[in-house]
């Protein structure tokens, strides 16, 4: 499963930057944490539970591990189309 | 798209490189995102300014500029602003229609209607521009002078976009209106950015700068404050709603039934926003049919939705 769009990441890094400021670098998170974060981007448009097999949580899930496996969050960013 | 295998992660800058150089871009050495090697979300903190650049492939001088020239792009925009490229929007296998549905929480993204594309928006703390380009993507000569004159105000300005810099926008698209000889004036809207927890909606005081007058309240803003009669504008909806009905079945009508129908919805319960927010994507055939059964408060807000 391929990661979510570069701009959904754009749109997640915005309300991660209002509504999360003590989270500075998304490298910096541990898959659960990470995935507690989209959890609650997700539900913030609309999103009442995001099932662990639907698609888009493995996309999100794709989308932590090219965060995760990049040095910083600018290489990960461009590793998003 | 580079395809990422099985074991391990590919080097970014190499899918970077890759991806740019198979579809044709031409940049320098340093200007891809991957090379800038900072934190993404530190860097978007940092940067006062944020940009989107929302198209169709229909829009093939924007298109074409952006691949070719995306180096002088991020040599324009510096320090004082950052470009988000999407490169499956480049390769055009996803376009500005979907895009704009999913971008919730980016100031402004919500009030682009698609009629509208190409459309910059570019986004501070503070405020939100939202710029029509469609009069400069005639050619790439003139979207390069946009964007050197866009960014050139962006410098002057010298820190994120504040609702009170419509003047200094306004006579950047001016100079670059008149550098490429355009006749017709894109509509440019800055609005201060409201915190939106679920959905982006239109704050107040949105300032409309046509052709250089700044200081009109939009048509939607006056809608929003005119007294209007909800309980007899829901009945007006109900009644185009089922004149709609009878004029058509292919997915455009459905979608136009719907606008409709939410519009109608929202009047009925008293939402002025609402009725703005449904009909902002209505096209000339809603509003057509709204003036051929002469239900009036129907057309003025759809006018005032769609901007006319």
């Amino acid at each position: 499963m391929g990661p979510v769009r570069k701009t959904t990441v754009i749109d997640f890094l915005e309300w991660t930057r209002r509504h999360k400021p003590e989270v500075t670098a998304l490298c910096q998170l541990g898959k659960s944490e990470f995935m507690g974060l989209v959890v609650e981007y997700e539900r913030s448009k609309g999103v009442r539970t995001l099932d662990q097999r639907s698609n888009l949580y493995l996309k999100w899930e794709s989308t932590q591990w090219i965060f995760a496996s990049k040095s910083n969050d600018g290489e990960a960013l461009a590793a998003i189309a | 798209m580079t395809k990422r295998p099985d074991s391990g992660p590919l080097d970014a800058r190499q899918v970077e490189d890759e991806d740019l150089r198979r579809i044709g871009a031409r940049f320098a050495e340093g200007a891809t995102p991957a090379a800038r090697g900072v934190d993404a979300l530190a860097r978007y903190i940092s940067v006062p300014n944020r940009m989107l650049i929302f198209y169709s492939s229909e829009d093939e001088a924007v298109h074409s500029y952006i691949l070719r020239h995306w180096a002088a792009l991020d040599r324009m925009s510096g320090e004082i602003c950052d470009i988000y490229p999407s490169l499956m929007q480049i390769e055009g296998n996803e376009d500005a229609y979907s895009t704009i549905a999913e971008l919730s929480n980016i100031p402004g993204a919500s009030d682009i209607s698609i009629r509208e594309l190409p459309v910059i928006l570019i986004w501070s703390d503070h405020a939100y521009a939202k710029i029509p380009i469609q009069c400069f993507s005639t050619d790439q000569i003139a979207v390069r002078t946009l964007f050197r004159h866009v960014f050139g105000a962006l410098h002057d300005i010298g820190r994120g976009i504040a609702d009170g810099d419509a003047q200094i926008i306004t006579e950047a698209i001016r100079q670059a209106q008149a550098e490429v000889r355009l006749q017709d004036a894109p509509v440019i809207y800055v609005d201060r950015r409201t915190d939106m927890s679920t959905h982006n909606t239109a704050g107040p005081g949105s300032v409309i700068v046509s052709g250089g007058t700044t200081g009109d309240i939009t048509l939607r803003q006056k809608w929003s404050e005119s007294d209007v009669d909800m309980k007899a504008l829901a009945a007006e909806f109900e009644k185009l709603r089922e004149e709609l009905r009878a004029g058509g079945r292919s997915p455009d009508h459905d979608i136009a039934l719907g606008q409709v129908a939410a519009a109608e919805a929202a009047a009925k319960a008293g939402d002025r926003s609402g009725v703005m927010l449904a009909l902002k994507s209505s096209g000339k055939w809603v509003l057509s049919t709204a003036e051929k059964i002469g239900v009036g408060l129907a057309v003025q807000a759809i006018k005032a939705a769609i901007g006319l």
